[in-house]
């Protein structure tokens, strides 16, 4: 359903024979969904596939596989078919333009708030990259954040929107993050590197919970706030943190009903029933998984940060400047996940003072401290195993179940590195972003282990997953 | 805390495993110390590839018998284990003329590799570009498995025939009594025991010292580092595809679907496991030249793991005659997963009956000092054979 005027042009397209109307530079996914159409993709396991919570969501266009649907925008006369998250094209059809070398003092990665915070505080003084492997502004954008908002976008420096960084690889005085910028390969070398990619939003372990039609929360505002189309018509938000979205679905005058806890969802083509665990059943056609934001710990992680667990969610270490290490800092919810985007914006500019300092400028970071807000604090939660089908609940959306979990904790491997390789959670896709903390919940709630003597996995290079044919 | 162990096994990767699964199965008292955690040296980090294509004697006789225990120990344990082939993809008569021998000897050995055609090539993996491609070999009895499930299911019927693990557990000394081993010290711990494994491959050198190994084995640490794809298709790749003109490459498909393999780039001496850029390039160059459809694949990510390398690229197993008793199983340079089978069998052999009927005098220990290196192992890395 359209909820307000479109951008882009009326084109027609057809999708599995069937002719549409979209809006031509709207994401397939979204085109799809205004139509009501959630299941595009199998995976590997085989099963139906919407584009809006965990996994990929290949889609065939124009006789082309494996084309992303929730980036791949709408033309006029696409053809679409449904994908299969193990097609891939034998044609080589990926291939780099050029690769460029720049120079800078300071890279930022991340252009949500924290970045943004960051880049203003230091574009002014030394040369400055921003780097963002979407569109500046993060979740504070599609979450219409009145602060974000308020703010200027200007002296940021040289902004690489688009770009997707794959690590932070040390070359002596100098660090290198290569990026992807379409087919092109960048190389940027800094002397200092703030790590402002911020956090994830949590997922649950429901029944059939890698149904189409449910959404992560910010695949649903981005559906809102972005392209005016609503993920449905009526509406279950999920999860400990229902205000990262209800006043955008308010706002947006769509009506939801609360349920804190899901127990199951049913359906053919996608979502067409919820129940909880009080016996109650709803009917729905989205359900929206609000379940709080944890740092994203994989960038520090590869760049060589340690990681801690306290307040419910894993963050990297980092000493009083926020630096994991002589050239790298971490700066907003990629460290604490904060409660206001405000809190990351100052933060980002304290780190970016502390950076000024460090290359021998005067700066004071300190100054930035009185309106650097509270993050969230949440206990480590539970995933009820004893209420729940164990076949047909998903730990990772690469079609890891309870199941596969479980068994190598009952089995006696309490380590999770072994849980991982035995029952390959946290080695797909998302490479663990949204998934390994239901991993350290399950062996908390089944050993009492505490996360902070768990062994936890570093991210690794690529960050984000690109194509070979761009670095070849 | 004071605990007492027949036989101790430093190092709880394939090779420690397989060993103390052998002595425990032969009735032995043994107990497994493990730094980190299982296979978390350079066993989860291979390329799962086993292999019987060498250009020796001994090293096809080893590997054909750590072919024939797996497959036997996949059919007790269930764990998986597919003989997929490796396909050795060659690009000039030279090449072509070396390893004619090669498959000669090989036959005579009982491993059926046959030379065939880039066509012949091209129908076993599709995807392949064969225009420079002049011949290929290939033993359809090679194979793959995963390193997770072959080494959790060895450690726990390990456990189940009373071997014990000590995870999370650093050797820091070995105490010795004269020219008895006394007591290995740990983190968490001392052992009293009478025999010592050896199995730390990357770490060898620093073990030998502390039981105070009276000659020098060179076992050097380098790293090596692999790549995981996106997955696709099962069946798409089906044998161990090898491509020396192109970094030394490897590459084949794991049972989840994505292309696994690696490189011969690699660095070292060191214990540093960062995995670096420049592998990400040169991976994505070789493999995108060697199947160009592998353009379009989505890299996850890129890891690191140790090759520990002797000069010659073959280990170092047997005893240490001056330390009663003392063994080594280490410097599998890239082929401690593919050989631990048959090294698990002969290293339990001389600790049980003091002598084994597998080939590894080639592995002496004491060859180093005495300057008898054999010929280099067919190895993927920067030291090729031709």
């Amino acid at each position: 359903m359209r909820i307000g005027e479109q951008n882009g042009e009326e084109v027609s397209i057809t999708f599995e024979g069937k002719k549409l109307t979209a809006y031509a530079g709207e994401p397939i996914a979204i085109g799809l969904l205004a139509n009501g159409i959630r299941r595009l993709s199998i995976s590997m396991g085989g099963r139906k596939r919407g584009a809006f919570y965990v996994g990929p969501a290949p889609v065939e266009v124009n006789g082309r596989k494996r084309v992303d649907s929730r980036k791949e925008p709408i033309s006029e006369g696409m053809n679409i078919r449904r994908g299969r998250y193990d097609d891939y094209n034998k044609e080589p059809e990926t291939y780099r333009t050029s690769i460029e070398r720049r120079y800078y003092e300071v890279i930022i990665v991340g252009g949500g708030p924290a970045g943004i915070g960051a880049a203003q505080e230091i574009s002014g003084v030394v040369p400055t990259a921003l780097i963002e492997k979407e569109e500046l502004g993060g979740r504070a954008k599609i979450r219409e954040d009145e602060f974000f908002e308020s703010i200027s976008l200007n002296r940021l420096g040289d902004v690489y929107e688009r770009t997707t960084a794959l690590g932070v690889f040390y070359k002596g005085e100098y660090v290198l993050v290569p990026a992807v910028q379409g087919r092109k390969l960048i190389e940027f070398y800094a002397k200092r590197v703030i790590l402002a990619t911020g956090s994830v939003a949590g997922t649950m372990v429901f029944e059939n919970n890698d149904m189409p039609g449910i959404f992560r929360v910010d695949s649903a505002l981005k559906a809102i706030t972005l392209y005016k189309v609503a993920p449905g018509e009526r509406i279950i938000l999920t999860g400990r943190t229902p205000e990262l979205i209800d006043g955008i679905l308010r706002k947006y005058g769509l009506d939801y009903l609360y349920v804190p806890r899901v127990k199951r969802v049913e359906g053919e083509e996608g979502v067409e029933r919820v129940y909880d665990f009080e016996g109650n059943v709803y009917e729905a056609d989205a359900v929206i998984v609000s379940d709080g934001k944890y740092p994203d710990i994989n960038p520090s992680t590869q760049a060589g940060a340690s990681v801690r667990y306290s307040d419910g969610f894993l963050y990297p270490e980092t000493d009083e400047k926020c630096r994991i290490n002589e050239f790298v800092y971490i700066a907003g919810s990629a460290r604490r996940p904060f409660k206001e985007h405000r809190s990351s914006y100052y933060h980002g500019r304290m780190v970016g003072s502390f950076v000024l300092e460090d290359l021998g400028y005067e700066a004071d970071g300190r100054k930035y401290e009185e309106y650097v807000g509270e993050y969230y604090r949440y206990d480590l939660g539970n995933i009820p195993i004893e209420k729940l089908n164990h076949d047909e609940s998903f730990v990772c959306g690469c079609d890891v179940t309870l199941k596969k979990v479980l068994e190598p904790i009952r089995l006696g491997y309490h380590e999770l590195q072994i849980i991982k390789r035995l029952s390959h959670v946290a080695m797909g896709f998302c490479q663990g972003r949204y998934c390994l903390m239901h991993v350290v919940r399950l062996l908390h709630q089944l050993t009492g282990k505490d996360p902070n003597e768990m062994d936890i996995p570093s991210g690794r290079p690529p960050l984000w997953n690109v194509k070979m044919g761009i670095l070849g | 805390m004071c605990m007492k162990a027949d036989i101790v096994v430093i190092g709880g990767g394939i090779v420690g495993v397989l060993i103390a699964h052998e002595l425990a199965r032969r009735g032995e008292d043994v107990l497994i110390v493990e730094k980190r955690y299982l296979g978390s040296g350079s066993t989860f980090r291979c390329g799962t590839g086993i292999r019987q294509q060498f250009t020796d004697e001994a090293n096809v006789r080893m590997m054909k018998r750590a072919v024939e225990l797996r497959k036997k120990y996949h059919e007790a344990y269930g764990f998986p284990f597919k003989q997929s082939g490796y396909l050795f993809l060659w690009y000039t008569e030279e090449e072509v003329e070396y390893i004619k021998k090669a498959v000669k000897l090989q036959n005579s050995l009982g491993v059926p590799t046959r030379l065939i055609s880039p066509d012949e090539a091209k129908e076993i993996v599709p995807l392949l570009d064969v225009s420079e491609v002049i011949a290929a070999t290939r033993n359809p009895t090679d194979a793959k498995a995963s390193p997770f499930y072959a080494l959790a299911s060895f450690a726990k019927a390990a456990r189940e025939m009373g071997a014990r693990i000590m995870e999370y557990t650093e050797v820091i000394g070995i105490k010795r009594k004269g020219s008895s081993i006394d007591k290995v010290i740990t983190t968490r711990g001392e052992i009293s025991t009478g025999i010592v494994v050896n199995a730390t491959n990357a770490r060898a050198k620093l073990i030998n010292a502390m039981a105070g190994v009276p000659i020098e084995i060179p076992i050097e640490p380098y790293k090596h580092q692999s790549v995981i794809t996106q997955p696709i298709k099962g069946g798409t790749i089906n044998p161990m595809v090898i491509s020396l003109r192109y970094h030394h490459a490897y590459l084949t498909q794991t049972a989840h679907g994505g292309v696994i393999g690696g490189v011969g780039v690699e660095e070292g001496p060191t214990y540093d496991l960062t995995p670096t850029y420049e592998f990400l390039r040169a991976v994505s160059e070789a493999f995108t030249k060697i199947i160009p459809a592998l353009r379009n694949l989505r890299i996850l990510r890129i890891r690191a793991g140790f090759y520990a390398k002797t000069p010659d690229s073959n280990p170092a197993i047997g005893r240490i005659k001056e330390i009663d008793e003392f063994y080594i199983a280490a410097g599998f340079s890239g082929h401690g997963f593919m050989m631990a089978p048959s090294v698990a069998e002969a290293v339990a052999d001389i600790i049980t009956k003091g002598s084994t009927s597998l080939p590894i005098d080639r592995y002496d220990p004491y060859r180093f000092e005495r300057g008898e290196l054999r010929s280099k192992a067919l190895q993927m890395g920067r030291n090729s054979f031709y």
